[in-house]
């Protein structure tokens, strides 16, 4: 996710090598580099005067002065340019370690103190950008402007901040050392398998995950494609689309939530059950302030998680997200808002890679706050767009995916593909309660025995044998079955699985319907025994306001039923361990019937209402 | 006898870099909070300082039955969220945690992202017994939420970004009066 610069180091080494081969050659400028007026002597129009009072917002900002830069068009490497120190006690000397200019005078500039002392200085047709760090007194100040030519320096406080570069080194971020990269595996495919799983939230927010999956992986392969990649350099398949069961979206926060999936135990298992490289989660909630995340710009197997909103993710939405994230994960940067060459640096000092297509397109690596229509198409040096430059021999995404797709697709061995559809197997409760009738049941089976998608049908039949009816048709296994209780005591249920090419595989179960579990434990079963123990997980009984139940691991549901067998309440659980408090206060004083349900057991127990 | 000195002077040296690490300060405390605020007039607080920028995106998610109250700032391409997750559809004065536990407490979280999905500044909750999340009022018909919060975080890293505008330790308080969203 992050791109970071060790700016520091880099600088002092640099400038430490050039103390000693520049010496003789080094300029002392008589020129102040930058003249800093007190704040007072500038006159600032009503927009600066706005900027101005919104940097006074800026938490970290405790002061600020208006400076002047002068024209550096002549510096170079080795330079010293001498500053006037922000706190007036006297002249900071830099020299210079990384210098480039434009004919318009725009220009990058960066330079270093023996002492540790650093200066970072950008220019753009737009305005400046930069940072100070004075080493002996470890004062930071960050330079932006107010606006093209009411350049501002902002004293922060010495808390540890590090600089980073505005535009990035653009010559070194196609070196593979910028990026953590795990050593090859001896596998030879560049062949990404791709795991889609979607949140429970997301099965009823009206997208077809299994539809969504396979519209991502087609937009994988034709983006590729299309940025002058073959399928021998990279390639996407659909490992399988799948429920991940019990997971909970955080409204807020989405690193939180992408954390959450990395270290998710069943995503762990899924992935590895379908020898999948990356795992891509798509979610139902739009988070706050982002469509996606990546766990990190790696092309690392730890880091192979990401999500994304499935509405962005899903063709047609010309968002990219999925795209965007999945390349994040293989090591893909953002591109600039603008184009970006040496020392025309983008207003953002995040975006660091690529430039415009044209002037209104961006490459499917652009962010959206730049404002850009996202094209298919990753940033390349030899594939164009329209007829218009998608990237250049220091821009290119594409040169980077075909870097990386031997390292990211060895992440997970390859499957061996089996030719029959005969592993069907159906798993879930055996015993419904006929008062909630509601049940779910997973298909389970070989994914490798077919190809994706899978159609799922699901038929009742009070034998087993004659009078099938067509229950539900799904994309994706589990199913939630639910009017149970309008079937048959017992009933059978069988699931049929179609893959892409019409092979079939097929499996049935017995079903019974629990007539009794809604009177506390009349059952000796399920009833009596299970309610004894769930009893002891349950308190206060008597209660008021908070139940408090003590869950056991893989239950998914909670519900509360009256004497009359009505459900009042319903709460679903992402099947962990855990002790949950259920607010119901807003209940009647009375009896009711918690229900705990899991994948393995229902216990249900009587509560009193005071 | 030589000993004796080393040991004075590792005592001398161990109290000299005690004495010179600086204690973080506390963050400011805003005491003027506003009893209540109009709808879509959300006053919140940053170390003690009213910040105008925020904006309210509260939800509901209907299948997992959850609210979430989320306040962020974005200037420029960095986004600050604060957010109260994971909380029945009632009132209540709430405890914050940071674990991802069902409804017992309002899940507390800032995150920071920087140019729509890089991750910012990382803080963690700090004295969550100190602070709170109180639903006052809410009407599900409406989709209205009222109520006041407080929230304490400290920076955990950096991540290698320079100056994103935040200082060390946050404290965050506020008094919210929006409208919630279904999803």
């Amino acid at each position: 996710m992050n791109y970071i610069f060790e700016y520091k180091k880099i600088l002092t080494l640099a400038v430490l090598a050039h103390s000693f081969i520049c010496k003789v050659s080094a300029q002392q400028f008589s020129v102040p580099f930058i003249e800093i007026p007190n704040q007072s002597s500038v006159i600032l129009s009503s927009p600066e005067q706005t900027k101005f009072n919104l940097l006074s917002n800026v938490a970290t900002s405790v002061s600020k002065k208006h400076i002047k830069i002068n024209p550096i068009q002549n510096y170079l490497i080795g330079d010293q340019l001498t500053i006037n120190n922000p706190d007036g006690l006297g002249n900071l000397t830099f020299t210079a370690n990384y210098v480039s200019s434009q004919p318009n005078g725009d220009y990058f500039w960066s330079g270093a103190n023996v002492d540790g002392s650093l200066f970072i200085l950008g220019k753009h047709p737009t305005g400046i950008q930069g940072g100070l760090y004075i080493a002996p007194t470890n004062t930071h100040y960050g330079i932006t402007d107010l606006s093209v030519d009411k350049p501002v320096l902002i004293k922060f406080p010495n808390w540890d901040i590090d600089f980073r570069e505005n535009c990035g080194d653009i010559n070194s971020e196609d070196e593979e050392g910028d990026d953590l990269v795990e050593e090859r595996s001896g596998c030879e495919s560049n062949n990404i398998r791709v795991l889609v799983l979607f949140t429970p939230a997301t099965a009823t927010s009206g997208f077809n995950p299994s539809t969504v999956a396979s519209g991502l992986i087609a937009e994988l392969n034709a983006s590729t494609g299309a940025s002058g990649l073959s399928t021998t350099d990279i390639s996407f398949t659909l490992a399988n689309t799948l429920l991940l069961s019990g997971f909970v979206e955080n409204g807020s926060d989405a690193e939180g939530d992408v954390d959450a999936l990395a270290d998710n135990t069943a995503a762990q298992t899924m992935r590895n059950d379908n020898y999948a490289d990356i795992v891509i989660l798509l979610t139902a909630n739009i988070y706050t302030g982002l469509n996606g995340i990546a766990k990190a710009i790696s092309a690392l197997n730890k880091n192979a998680y990401c999500l994304a909103e499935i509405g962005r993710v899903a063709t047609g939405s010309m968002t990219f997200t999925g795209s965007h994230e999945i390349a994040h994960v293989i090591g893909a940067r953002h591109q600039r808002c603008t184009t970006c060459n040496r020392g025309q640096c983008d207003v953002s000092p995040w975006d660091n890679h690529g430039f415009s297509v044209g002037t209104t397109m961006g490459t499917i690596m652009i962010t959206l706050p730049c404002g850009k229509t996202r094209i298919p198409q990753f940033s390349s040096e030899t594939a164009k767009f329209m007829g218009l430059e998608t990237g250049n021999e220091f821009n290119d995404n594409a040169k980077k995916l075909r870097k990386r797709a031997d390292n990211v697709s060895c992440f997970r061995p390859q499957p061996v593909a089996s030719t029959e559809l005969n592993s069907v197997d159906i798993s879930g409760n055996p015993t419904i309660c006929a008062g909630s009738g509601f049940g779910i049941f997973n298909a389970n089976f070989n994914t490798f025995a077919g190809v994706p998608p899978y159609v799922y049908l699901w038929e009742t039949s009070p034998d087993g044998i004659s009078n099938w009816t067509t229950y539900s048709t799904t994309a994706f296994s589990p199913l939630p079955l639910s009017n149970a209780g309008s079937l048959p005591n017992p009933f059978y249920l069988r699931v049929t699985v179609t893959d892409f090419g019409g092979k079939k595989g097929s499996d049935m179960m017995k079903v019974t319907l629990d007539n009794t579990c809604l009177d506390g434990g009349t059952d000796d079963r399920e009833g009596t025994e299970f309610s004894e123990k769930f009893s002891e997980k349950i308190s206060p009984n008597p209660v008021h306001n908070i139940l408090y139940v003590q869950i056991e691991k893989g239950t998914n549901k909670i519900l509360i039923f009256d004497l009359n067998g009505l459900e009042v309440m319903s709460i679903l659980h992402d099947g962990s361990e855990n002790l949950l408090a259920i607010d119901i206060s807003s209940l009647k004083v009375g009896a009711y019937f918690v229900r705990s349900i899991g994948i393995n057991n229902t216990k249900t127990h009587k509560i009193i209402k005071s | 006898m030589k000993n004796l000195i080393n040991i004075i002077l590792l005592a001398f040296f161990v109290s000299l870099l005690v004495c010179s690490c600086k204690k973080e300060p506390e963050p400011k405390e805003a005491t003027n909070l506003p009893n209540e605020v109009n709808l879509g007039e959300s006053a919140i607080y940053l170390n003690g300082e009213l910040i105008p920028t925020y904006k309210a995106d509260c939800k509901y998610g209907e299948v997992n039955k959850i609210m979430s109250y989320v306040f962020y700032d974005s200037i420029n391409l960095v986004t600050n969220i604060v957010g109260f997750d994971w909380l029945p559809q009632s009132t209540g004065n709430y405890e914050l945690h940071d674990e991802r536990i069902l409804f017992v407490k309002a899940l507390t979280s800032f995150s920071q992202i920087v140019d729509e999905d890089l991750e910012g500044y990382s803080y963690e909750l700090e004295d969550p017994e100190e602070g709170f999340c109180n639903i006052e009022y809410l009407d599900t018909i409406q989709q209205v939420a009222k109520g006041r919060f407080k929230a304490k975080f400290k920076r955990t890293s950096t991540n290698g970004n320079g100056d994103l505008g935040l200082p060390k330790r946050l404290l965050f308080q506020g008094v919210f009066h929006e409208k919630y969203v279904k999803y």
